[in-house]
C-alpha cells in the first residue's frame, strides 16, 4: 500500500516581484505514498503552500515554476497543457483551502457546485450528480443533506462550508487530497469534528492526503510523514513520531519547544529568536543561521545539503553532515 | 465579592447590540453579546479568558477599556465604577487601563513613525519636554525589545511580531494597572508567538501589571494566566484556576475544549480516540437556546437544562460553574501532566469517562 505515487523532483517555483525574485520554493524534492498523510509544517513564508499550489499548477504571475517534475502516474504536469490539467484537478488530485467561503462560489447554491464536477469528471446525468451529491453531504456529516443541497454557502456556517468543500473534493473520488490549512479558520472544537471526519474519510475512500500547517497539534494527531520547510526549502523530512521524539533541524527543535503545551502543568516556552529572513536576499550559508543557538562558522559561509542521517530521516544541517552524530 | 480589595470587579456585565434583518430590515433583534458577566481581578494576576468565535470575550474586554459602553452592569476599578464616569475623570482612568490589539497590522496608523505611535499616548496623557519624552520613547523600545535606532521608521517596514512589540511599548507608555490583551498573539507565527508571550511575561514581572488575557486557544491562555474564565455564547461557564480548570473541568463545554486541542504529540492519538467530541455548531446568538445556553451540543443535557438556566456559582473553593450537573474528577482522561514533557504519562485507564462513551 505504501508506495509513492506522486514525485516531486527539484522543484523551484520562483516570483519575479518588482523587488526581486522571490524563490518561495527552492529545489524541493518530496514523494506521497499511497494511502498516507503527508504534512508540510511551516511559518508564513517557508513555501508550504506555494508547492501544494505548484502541484497542482495553480501559479499565476509573476509566479512561475522554474524547474523540476511533479510525476504524477508517469506523466510529468508540469508539461501539462492547462486543458489536460482540468482533467485532473478536482478529479485526481482536489484540493481544500482555509478559507472556506472564498473558495464557494456565492451565487451558485451547494448543490449545484457540488454536482457540477460530478457532471464534468465522471460524466453522469444530473439526476445521478445530484443523488451522488446528496450521499456526500451525507456522508460528510451535513444533517438534513437535501436542504442544504439547495443552500447558498452564505447560509452555512464555517464548519459546515468546510464540510461541503470536503464532499465537493472527495466527489470525484480523487488519489490525492490536498489540505491546505484546513482547520485554521475554524474554532476549536469545529476543528476537532474536522479533522476527526477527514481521518475517516480517508480511510473510506483511500485517498492520500497533502496536509499544509503550521500547527504541530495538527500534525501530531494526522500526519504519517512530515516535512518541515523553512526559507523555500525542505530542512528536516521524517516520520511523525520520529519527528517529535527525535527532531534534529535546530529549526524543528525550535518550533517544538515554542509551541505552548496546554497538557503539561509546567512548561517553559523557549522562543525562537528573531524572525525569517528576507526571501528575496537570503543567506549564501544556511537560512536558519541567523537565529540558530548552534550556529558555526561553516554555517555562515556554505549551503547546507539536504542529508539522509537514518533511513528516511533527511536533515538539512551542518551539524548533522557526518551519519548519525549530533541529537 | 466586593468592589473592594480587587483590582478589577466586573458585576452583572451586558452588551447588547441591535441587529436588523429581513425585508427592508424590518425585523429588529437584540444579539446578547455579553450577558450577565461577573467576575474580578486581583492585582497583579493574570485571568485568561477563553472561548470560541462570538463568545463575547473580546466585547467583554472593550467595555472594561472603555471602547464600548455597557448595557448593563458595572465596572469597578481601584472601587471605583468606571462607567459611571465621564470628562476629566474618565480620561483620567484611562491612563491606567491599557489595550494591546490582535492584528498588529490594523491596529498601527501607518503614516506615524514608531517613535510617534509609542509617543502618542504619552503626549496624550502627560506634558513633558521633549528631551524627556525622547528619553522614555528610545527606552520604552529598549524594554520591549525593539532597536531604539528604528524610532523613525514607518510599521510596514517591521514584521507582524515587531509590530506587536510596538503595541506593547504603547499600551505600557503610561504605566498602566490593567492591560487587557485582546488575543496579542492569534495572528503570528508560532515562533513569534512564544518571544510575545515570554515578553507579557516579563513585563508583568518589572512593571507589575495586571493582564486580562483574552484569547481562543487555550494553549495560549494556559500559558500565561493565573485563573481562567471559559465564556461560551455571553456567557461565563467556568471560572478557576488554571490547574483546577485542566485537572477538574467542571463545566461539560470546558471538557469539550480540552479534548478538541490538538496535542503536539503523536504517541497520544489513540488515547485520543476516546476523547468525546462537541456536536454541532455554535447556535446563532441572537435566538440563543433555552435553559442552559449549552444544552443543544452537551453530551449529558436532560430536560432540566433546557427549561432552566443553570446559576454562575461557586462549586467548590474557588471554582465557579454554571451547569446543573457539574463534572467530577475522573480518572480516565488526563489533561495535564505534571512535571516537564520528557516524563512518565500515566495514564489510569484507556476507555475514557465512562459518561462520555
Amino acid at each position: 500500500m505504501k508506495e509513492p505515487f506522486i514525485h516531486i523532483k527539484n522543484l523551484r517555483t520562483y516570483f519575479h516581484t518588482e523587488d526581486g525574485t522571490v524563490p518561495a520554493v527552492d529545489d524541493v524534492s518530496l514523494s506521497i505514498n499511497k494511502g498516507e498523510i503527508l504534512a508540510i509544517v511551516g511559518e508564513s513564508g517557508s513555501g508550504k503552500s506555494v508547492t501544494s499550489l505548484s502541484l497542482m499548477r495553480l501559479i499565476d504571475p509573476p509566479g512561475r515554476i522554474e524547474s523540476g517534475e511533479i510525476l504524477f502516474e508517469g506523466h510529468n504536469l508540469v508539461d501539462y497543457s492547462m486543458k489536460k490539467m482540468r482533467a485532473i484537478r478536482g478529479n485526481k488530485i482536489a484540493m481544500i483551502f482555509q478559507e472556506p467561503l472564498t473558495s464557494l462560489n456565492p451565487v451558485f447554491t451547494v448543490g449545484n457546485q457540488i454536482s457540477e464536477s460530478i457532471i464534468e469528471h465522471q460524466h453522469k446525468s444530473k439526476k445521478e450528480a445530484k443523488q451522488l451529491t446528496i450521499e456526500m453531504l451525507t456522508k460528510v456529516g451535513i444533517p438534513r443533506p437535501d436542504r442544504v443541497f439547495h443552500s447558498y454557502p452564505h447560509a452555512l456556517s464555517g464548519g459546515m462550508r468546510q464540510r461541503v468543500m470536503i464532499a465537493m473534493a472527495l466527489s470525484c473520488n480523487p488519489e490525492l487530497l490536498i489540505a491546505d490549512e484546513p482547520t485554521t479558520a475554524l474554532d476549536v472544537t469545529i476543528q476537532a469534528q474536522i479533522l476527526h471526519l477527514m481521518k475517516e474519510l480517508i480511510i473510506e475512500f483511500e485517498t492520500s492526503i497533502l496536509l499544509i500547517t503550521h500547527d504541530l497539534g495538527v500534525v501530531a494527531e494526522m500526519a504519517d510523514r512530515v516535512i518541515v520547510m523553512y526559507g523555500g526549502q525542505i530542512v528536516e523530512e521524517t516520520d511523525v513520531f520520529t519527528l517529535f521524539k527525535h527532531p534534529k533541524h535546530p529549526y524543528t527543535k525550535g518550533l517544538l519547544s515554542s509551541t505552548p503545551k496546554v497538557h503539561e502543568l509546567k512548561e517553559e516556552l523557549v522562543p525562537i529568536p528573531g524572525s525569517v529572513p528576507n526571501p528575496i536576499d537570503y543567506p549564501i550559508g544556511c537560512r536558519f543561521a541567523d537565529r540558530c543557538a548552534l550556529v558555526m562558522e561553516t554555517c555562515r559561509t556554505v549551503h547546507p545539503e539536504l542529508i539522509e542521517v537514518k533511513p528516511g530521516h533527511l536533515v538539512r544541517c551542518w551539524l548533522h553532515e557526518r551519519k548519525g552524530e549530533g541529537t | 465579592m466586593t468592589g473592594k480589595g480587587h483590582l478589577l470587579e466586573v458585576r452583572g456585565l451586558k452588551k447588547s447590540f441591535e441587529v436588523k434583518s429581513g425585508f427592508l430590515k424590518r425585523n429588529k433583534n437584540d444579539l446578547k453579546a455579553v450577558n450577565d458577566v461577573s467576575f474580578f481581578i486581583d492585582a497583579g494576576e493574570t485571568l485568561g479568558i477563553v472561548g470560541e468565535s462570538g463568545c463575547g470575550k473580546s466585547t467583554t474586554g472593550n467595555m472594561i477599556v472603555q471602547l464600548l459602553e455597557p448595557t448593563a452592569g458595572e465596572i469597578y476599578f481601584e472601587g471605583e465604577d468606571i462607567t459611571k464616569l465621564k470628562g476629566e475623570a474618565l480620561r483620567k482612568k484611562r491612563s491606567d487601563i491599557q489595550i494591546i490589539f490582535q492584528d498588529p497590522y490594523s491596529s498601527l496608523n501607518p503614516r506615524m513613525r514608531v517613535f510617534d505611535l509609542i509617543a502618542e499616548p504619552i503626549r496624550t496623557h502627560q506634558t513633558i519636554s521633549k528631551k524627556v519624552l525622547e528619553e522614555r520613547v528610545l527606552e520604552l523600545m529598549k524594554v520591549v525589545g525593539l532597536n531604539p535606532s528604528y524610532a523613525n521608521r514607518y510599521p510596514h517596514e517591521f514584521s507582524g511580531g515587531q509590530r506587536q512589540r510596538i503595541g506593547i511599548a504603547r499600551a505600557i507608555a503610561l504605566n498602566p494597572k490593567l492591560i487587557v490583551c485582546d488575543e496579542p498573539v492569534s495572528a503570528l507565527d508560532v515562533s513569534i508567538q512564544s518571544q510575545i508571550l515570554n515578553l507579557l511575561v516579563k513585563l508583568q514581572k518589572e512593571l507589575q501589571i495586571t493582564y486580562l488575557f483574552i484569547a481562543h486557544g487555550l494553549p495560549v491562555v494556559k500559558h500565561i494566566s493565573d485563573r481562567i474564565a471559559v465564556m461560551y455564547l455571553g456567557k461565563i461557564v467556568e471560572l478557576t484556576t488554571k490547574e483546577n480548570l485542566f485537572k477538574k473541568p467542571m463545566h461539560p463545554y470546558t471538557k469539550g475544549l480540552l479534548a478538541a486541542i490538538p496535542v503536539p504529540d503523536p504517541t497520544q492519538r489513540d488515547l485520543k480516540e476516546h476523547r468525546v467530541l462537541i456536536k454541532g455548531d455554535i447556535p446563532n446568538a441572537v435566538h440563543p437556546p433555552s435553559g442552559c445556553v449549552f444544552h443543544p451540543r452537551c453530551p449529558y443535557a436532560t430536560e432540566l437544562c433546557a427549561q432552566e438556566e443553570p446559576l454562575f456559582e461557586e462549586k467548590e473553593s474557588g471554582h465557579f460553574a454554571a451547569c446543573h450537573y457539574p463534572l467530577r474528577e475522573d480518572k480516565g482522561i488526563v489533561y495535564l501532566r505534571e512535571g516537564n514533557h520528557h516524563g512518565e504519562v500515566h495514564f489510569e485507564s484507556k476507555k475514557g469517562d465512562a459518561r462520555f462513551n
